[in-house]
């Protein structure tokens, strides 16, 4: 049985928002807040603040693909690293990678791989530029 | 007289057809989790760039959120994912998911970093003044982000992970105290202060009430 001291530790934890709690006490909050007005009383008191924290966007339209991107091609750069690679089947860096970031979020993904370098890319599948780099194969890349 | 028989094909047949079923194309989008690391520790790292790209969305907002800047948390979720790459072979789907595993690894790096650098104030110009008529319910709105921000940013980063996990990402208490290698009541802990300090911090009335978790 759901107590009325527990209901209010667990909107002070959860909010008002019971999908954020427990799933297997749901019910009895319900239950509990269907009979209890200190129960709705508690739980409007978290709402107030549950709506203060409403808004909290880290990333901008377009920037967390953008910042994707960056990641795909910072990792398969180390792992590269680490694979002991010949610097001829490691892709070049020295383009600035938070340009090709910027790009990317603009929607101009392809023309920068296209900038970077050729590559082999199935005709079957669409170009998936960091998936290439992923490839152990030899990559033939531009120089700048 | 004994006729050994040989079914399917022999020598260089077997070997063209272990060679094909080798080079059939693995379905890297399909794979699950355990696969994809499995692949990855035996060194393809086309499984793993399938593992960056399901995965990155949520470390990098994680990681956003609990460091000063975007740039930082980015780096971050970069050394997480090559340390997982290098502990591809120790990773034991038996012992716990590996999103779990993965998400750890972030967390812990961008607390590991917030406990090392001090986040530097918000600059006076942080949010400039627009004087147009208009601006007037946009400047508003954009202060309370601003608080927001700050009020999140200022909370201990413990309380800030579990905030994010639970708030931001969804997660139920108990995968955010899998993540942060801690109970459910630990969470539940940390989610309460978080509140009371930031119910203080954001709305009109004095300092939290809310009630903590024992």
């Amino acid at each position: 049985m759901l107590t009325l001291k527990r209901f209010a530790t667990l909107a002070a934890s959860y909010g008002a928002d019971l999908d954020r709690w427990p799933e297997d006490i749901r019910g009895e909050a319900n239950e509990l807040l269907a009979a209890s007005p200190e129960a709705r009383a508690l739980l409007e008191q978290a709402r107030t603040l549950d709506t203060a924290l409403v808004g909290n966007a880290v990333w901008q339209l377009g920037e967390q693909e953008a910042a994707l991107v960056r990641l795909r091609i910072g990792v398969a750069s180390r792992i590269a690293d680490t694979a002991g690679l010949k610097p001829a089947q490691r892709p070049s860096w020295r383009l600035d990678l938070r340009w090709l970031g910027m790009a990317a979020g603009s929607g101009l993904a392809v023309a920068a791989g296209l900038a970077i370098g050729v590559l082999d890319v199935p005709a079957a599948s669409s170009p998936d530029i960091v998936q290439i780099m992923f490839q152990p194969a030899p990559i033939d890349i531009l120089a700048e | 007289m004994v006729v050994r028989l040989t079914l399917g094909p022999s020598g260089a047949g077997r070997d063209r057809v272990a060679r094909a079923v080798m080079d059939s194309p693995r379905l890297y989008g399909e794979a699950s989790d355990p696969e994809l690391l499995h692949w990855s520790a035996g060194g393809d790292r086309r499984a793993f760039g399938e593992v960056v790209t399901r995965h990155g969305p949520f470390a990098l907002r994680v990681a956003a959120r609990l460091v000063a800047d975007t740039h930082t948390a980015e780096d971050l979720v970069q050394e997480a994912m090559v340390r997982a790459w290098s502990q591809a072979a120790n990773f034991d789907p038996r012992r716990a998911r590996f999103a779990t595993w993965l998400y750890r690894i972030v967390v812990n790096l961008c607390i590991d970093h917030r406990r090392r650098v001090q986040p530097e104030p918000l600059p006076d110009n942080f949010d400039p003044v627009d004087t147009t008529p208009a601006a007037d319910e946009a400047l508003a709105a954009s202060q309370r982000r601003a608080a927001l921000a700050k009020a999140l940013g200022d909370l201990p980063v413990r309380q800030r992970a579990a905030m994010t996990l639970v708030y931001d990402e969804g997660l139920s208490g108990a995968e955010a105290a899998q993540i942060l290698g801690v109970s459910t009541k630990a969470v539940e802990r940390l989610l309460a202060r978080a509140r009371g300090t930031l119910r203080g911090r954001l709305l009109a009335g004095g300092p939290g009430q809310e009630m903590e978790a024992c």
